[in-house]
């Protein structure tokens, strides 16, 4: 009871004027950004705040933390209408939400995001208020040991996104893990296959590449592959037109609330982000979903689990970032920063200290995620219109996007160099039956993996027995062992020596 | 294409095998800098012979490759562009010459389009944003 009377006294602090305002305008300026490909929520978050030096602490934060999560918003958007993934955490949300654009659904696609990105942060805040400090204990608990078990679950995942040419996507799986070791060695301060370049001692961006091989490879393909947009309909498409039908929504709002949960348990995990969420939440779906194969070909339920999944988990990421003063993701990481500017400190104390800011800030999470919801369904209509902009101006306008998308990430021009060669060579690749996924969710998991691993074995005393000890870390690898065996042992037990003979066209993933 | 794509990948993987091996495969009580890549490159390489010899051959799609050629050899051009007279000047000059020359959209409608455009990037980028896009030696 004492945490409802908390919520509702943080609802009405943010309810008043000037927090509302705070809110509305944090949400307004996240969802822009988190449209325009490049930008993202951390830079969005970096580029607020010196604006919010002269604000009050509560206030300011309010319109922060609306920024970020509108941002997971926004992110969909360009993923879904133009294969563009807003920021990184879309990207799953473009393999589903893109198909179903060109098949004419872009609306539901939209409609489906949005619903499922309200119900994922819903989730994610309602579990955020009961449960923070509690989720934050033993997000704590997940040190390198269990991280690497959990990296090893989720890198088994990429079986379910290798495609019907299985043995291309473990190649695209090789490619994105060995990408992802160029640049400094973070834990032996060793430099990688850098060829002496001094803009990969960072390592190749993740921004770039997917701008590259999901943007600009698109505009490349779409020059001979060209949308033909003389049957969209001439007249103004309406929100009602874009609405979930009764059986769709049935299909959405368990996915949506399970997904929340999922996510928002990986946001709480130091270091995972909302990137990661969303990456898990659509395998996750993949794996537990009655239509499989047709999750990555404009499936609704792939852009539900995604968007709850990365919605959720920018919620999740406050929960330690309050209660223990340790960032969940690199934007609350920023936040920790600004926190700190305004003379609080994160930690235990800050829920007893400034409880009318903790809870302000809660409470302006639902009334937030309220108004995006609002702003998002509005701009549904305006959107669907892109659609109906020829190929022509779109191969232009998309390259434009790219480019500008591009520099803005790090002011790097070696970054837009390197975002039109991955675009190139995304287009052969995929020209000749490569898939894109699995090399970015390598790509994505590795640095954490490679890191978890080394400070593993530097705790263990090079010793392996530090996953075996770890009850956590076990369980996470009896499951990953259990998920790399079971697929082989169901087609063993399934195949009777009757249809031994025809069973041979079986898929091998 | 599909071959030379095969040997491409069986040489990046090569390459990172023998590259990775200098930054040592273990090191004190862990893995080296060099053990993923060396472990993965490897990997790579016997997948890669293996789909050269076995997998399947896509067929090179020489009308489609040719038609991509070209909005990447504009941006090409853009990219000779940015270092000449500047990055939104270079971007500003590309939607209306691939309009007009590619397209055949008329100069007034290509003008339109690349104000509306621009206008937008911008607006968002450069005002908003305040990202600091290079000039060029000229601009």
């Amino acid at each position: 009871m004492g945490n409802v009377a908390l919520i509702l006294s943080g609802v009405v602090t943010a309810l008043a004027p000037g927090n509302l305002v705070a809110a509305i305008s944090g949400a307004f300026m996240g969802l822009l950004v988190g449209t325009m490909p490049g930008i993202g929520s951390l830079a969005g978050v970096a580029l607020l705040l010196p604006l919010t030096f002269k604000m009050h602490p509560t206030t300011a934060i309010i319109m922060l933390a609306a920024l970020y999560y509108s941002n997971m918003y926004g992110g969909s958007f360009s993923a879904i209408l133009l294969n563009i993934p807003g920021d990184s955490p879309a990207v799953m949300t473009s393999l589903d939400g893109y198909p179903l654009s060109k098949n004419g659904k872009a609306g539901k696609a939209l409609f489906t995001s949005v619903i499922s990105s309200f119900i994922g942060g819903t989730v994610g805040v309602i579990l955020l208020s009961i449960m923070g400090p509690v989720l934050s204990m033993v997000g704590v608990k997940f040190g390198p040991a269990e991280l690497t078990a959990l990296y090893l679950l989720a890198l088994t995942s990429i079986g379910w996104l290798l495609g019907d040419k299985p043995l291309r996507g473990l190649q695209m799986t090789c490619i994105g893990i060995l990408l992802a070791t160029v640049g400094v060695d973070a834990t032996l301060g060793q430099p990688r296959f850098t060829f002496g370049n001094i803009n990969l001692l960072s390592g190749i961006s993740f921004i770039p590449l997917v701008i590259g091989a999901f943007g600009f490879s698109q505009v490349l393909d779409l020059m001979f592959n060209r949308v033909d947009t003389k049957n969209i309909s001439k007249k103004r498409l309406t929100l009602k037109e874009s609405f979930l039908n009764k059986e769709e929504l049935k299909t959405v709002i368990p996915i949506a609330l399970r997904s929340g949960i999922l996510g928002n348990f990986i946001g709480i995990l130091p270091g995972a982000g909302a990137t990661s969420a969303a990456f898990l939440g659509y395998i996750f779906q993949k794996k537990v979903s009655k239509e499989p194969e047709m999750i990555g070909k404009g499936s609704i339920e792939g852009v539900s689990a995604a968007e709850a999944s990365n919605n959720g988990a920018a919620m999740g990421s406050f929960a330690p970032l309050l209660t223990l003063g340790i960032p969940g993701s690199g934007t609350s990481a920023v936040l920790l920063g600004g926190l700190m500017m305004w003379g609080l400190r994160p930690g235990p104390l800050l829920f007893t200290e400034n409880p009318e800011f903790v809870w302000g800030l809660i409470g302006s999470m639902y009334i937030g995620n309220i108004i995006c919801l609002i702003i998002a369904l509005a701009c549904i209509p305006f959107l669907m219109s892109i659609l109906r902009v020829p190929s022509a101006v779109m191969i232009p306008a998309i390259s434009t996007v790219c480019l500008v998308g591009t520099y803005s990430v790090n002011n790097s021009m070696f970054d837009v160099y390197f975002m039109v060669g991955a675009g190139f060579v995304s287009y052969l690749l995929k020209s000749s039956g490569y898939p894109a996924a699995p090399l970015l969710l390598a790509f994505v998991l590795t640095p954490g993996l490679e890191s978890a691993v080394r400070r593993s074995f530097d705790i263990g005393g090079g010793s392996a027995r530090i996953f075996i000890e770890k009850p956590i870390a076990l369980t996470f690898l009896i499951l990953t062992l259990g998920f790399c065996i079971a697929p082989t042992l169901i087609k063993m037990l399934k195949r009777s020596p009757k249809k031994e003979g025809r069973k041979n066209r079986e898929q091998p993933l | 294409m599909d071959k030379i794509t095969k040997i491409g990948l069986m040489l990046v993987g090569l390459y990172f095998t023998i590259k990775g091996s200098g930054y040592g495969f273990w090191y004190n009580s862990g893995p080296g800098g060099g053990f993923l890549p060396m472990v993965i490159g490897i990997l790579l390489i016997v997948l890669s012979i293996y789909s050269f010899f076995r997998g399947t051959t896509e067929k090179f799609k020489k009308q489609e490759f040719l038609a991509a050629l070209k909005p990447f050899s504009g941006i090409l051009l853009t990219l000779a562009g940015i270092n000449l007279i500047g990055f939104f000047p270079s971007v500003m000059l590309f939607i209306p010459i691939w309009l007009i020359i590619i397209e055949k959209y008329k100069l007034q409608k290509a003008v339109l389009i690349d104000v509306a455009v621009t206008g937008v990037m911008y607006s968002i980028f450069s005002v908003w944003l305040r990202v600091p896009f290079p000039s060029g030696i000229l601009f």
